[in-house]
């Protein structure tokens, strides 16, 4: 390479250094020179965890008392039965007509609030990033995985029971979301070292998903662990 | 003599007649020069796209890759800028092929270690692992089309004074 190539090459990156920073100033969208580690927050992970965990205790504390008040039941069953065919008999025609008013007042009151419901729905709902820990409790929840990555990756492994929807090709499969529940809860994940999961996350959460999980691991994490797969 | 074969064996191998026709060589340049033109524009207009594009390929330490996103588009512009007008051919096609070596190797590691990239090669849009491959043929034609264009450019003229400044 003689000196004047050499000469030329620096005189290219001469401009293209000036021309890339006064355009990234004047850029609406402009990003700093310098990239900043993206933090991931688990704080509400490992809450829900702990929340999950005490549910699960709640459960079985109530799956005792429930088996011991089984044993009381036949009897309060018989007073209560008794209670109703003596009430029956007490209640007038005029209190049956203001029961029916009560209950279209609480109908209405009903009605209002899933109207309410449903546009709160369409706000977005900023997806939650979990660890394995927390992504294999709601696994064992029954909940709805999703791998976000390519067929031919998906075809190759994946977490067991999961749907495939790539973030790769977002457009052509938006039908299968939009046919899926929007209050109920969705865990997205891919390999370990991607992004599409959280795009795809966020997709969804645009579109009105409530409920959705970003799990950062993914099927890497889930693989090593041993988890059950497909 | 032996060598003197070889470096005729070689000269056919890079096409070196086909490079050394003028219009051939103006069509090649244009078109090589054409294509980084439009790789760039849309990585020019969606800079932080492009920058979560270098991310995932996991090559480069985070304070880095955001200077790449925003001088690496317009080193591909005037890259390609001066190759349609045919102003400094010889470092343009030093750096473009250098540039695509690059590539190739990003692209390459990205697919051995099975990561979801998105290419980012002509733009900002998702892209699958078998778009990923096809970008690289894409790469590896365009390199051979760069490292011939570069090595059939007819010799520089000798500008004593210039040498003299140096």
């Amino acid at each position: 390479m003689s000196k004047k190539t050499a000469f030329e090459i620096i005189i290219i990156l001469l401009i293209v250094i000036p021309v890339g920073i006064i355009f990234n100033f004047s850029n609406p969208n402009r990003i700093s020179f310098i990239g900043e580690e993206k933090n991931i927050d688990f704080s509400q992970s490992d809450s829900l965890m702990n929340a999950l965990r005490v549910q699960d205790s709640l459960q079985r504390i109530a799956d005792s008392l429930k088996q011991l008040s089984l044993l009381r039941e036949d009897s309060l069953r018989l007073v209560q039965e008794k209670k109703i065919k003596d009430s029956l008999q007490a209640v007038s025609k005029q209190d049956s007509l203001k029961r029916v008013g009560d209950s279209l007042k609480v109908y209405k009151q009903q009605l209002k609030d899933s109207i309410e419901n449903s546009k709160k729905e369409k706000e977005f709902a900023k997806p939650v990033d979990i660890r394995l820990d927390f992504a294999k409790a709601l696994f064992d929840k029954k909940y709805q995985f999703i791998d976000a990555r390519d067929p031919a990756d998906f075809n190759a492994g994946s977490i067991k029971g999961s749907l495939n929807i790539p973030y790769h090709a977002f457009e052509q499969n938006k039908f299968k979301l939009e046919a899926l529940p929007k209050d109920k809860v969705y865990v997205i994940f891919c390999s370990s070292a991607c992004d599409v999961s959280i795009d795809l996350a966020y997709a969804m959460g645009h579109m009105g998903f409530t409920k959705v999980y970003i799990f950062h691991g993914g099927w890497d994490a889930w693989k090593e662990a041993g988890y059950p797969t497909n | 003599m032996e060598r003197s074969r070889l470096s005729h064996k070689l000269k056919d191998f890079m096409l070196s007649k086909l490079f050394t026709n003028k219009y051939f060589a103006l069509l090649v340049r244009v078109t090589l020069g054409a294509l980084f033109i439009y790789s760039s524009m849309d990585k020019i207009a969606n800079i932080p796209d492009f920058a979560k594009i270098i991310v995932n390929y996991k090559i480069l330490p985070l304070e880095l890759v955001n200077l790449l996103a925003i001088f690496l588009p317009w080193l591909e512009f005037v890259l390609g800028l001066c190759l349609v007008i045919g102003k400094f051919e010889r470092a343009s096609l030093i750096l473009y092929s250098a540039m695509l070596v690059v590539f190739i190797i990003a692209l390459s590691q990205a697919l051995i270690r099975g990561l979801d990239i998105s290419c980012g090669c002509f733009s900002v849009e998702p892209s699958t692992t078998s778009e990923v491959w096809l970008r690289i043929i894409e790469d590896f034609v365009m390199l051979f089309f760069s490292v011939n264009l570069y090595l059939n450019l007819p010799p520089e003229e000798i500008n004593l004074d210039y040498e003299k400044d140096f």
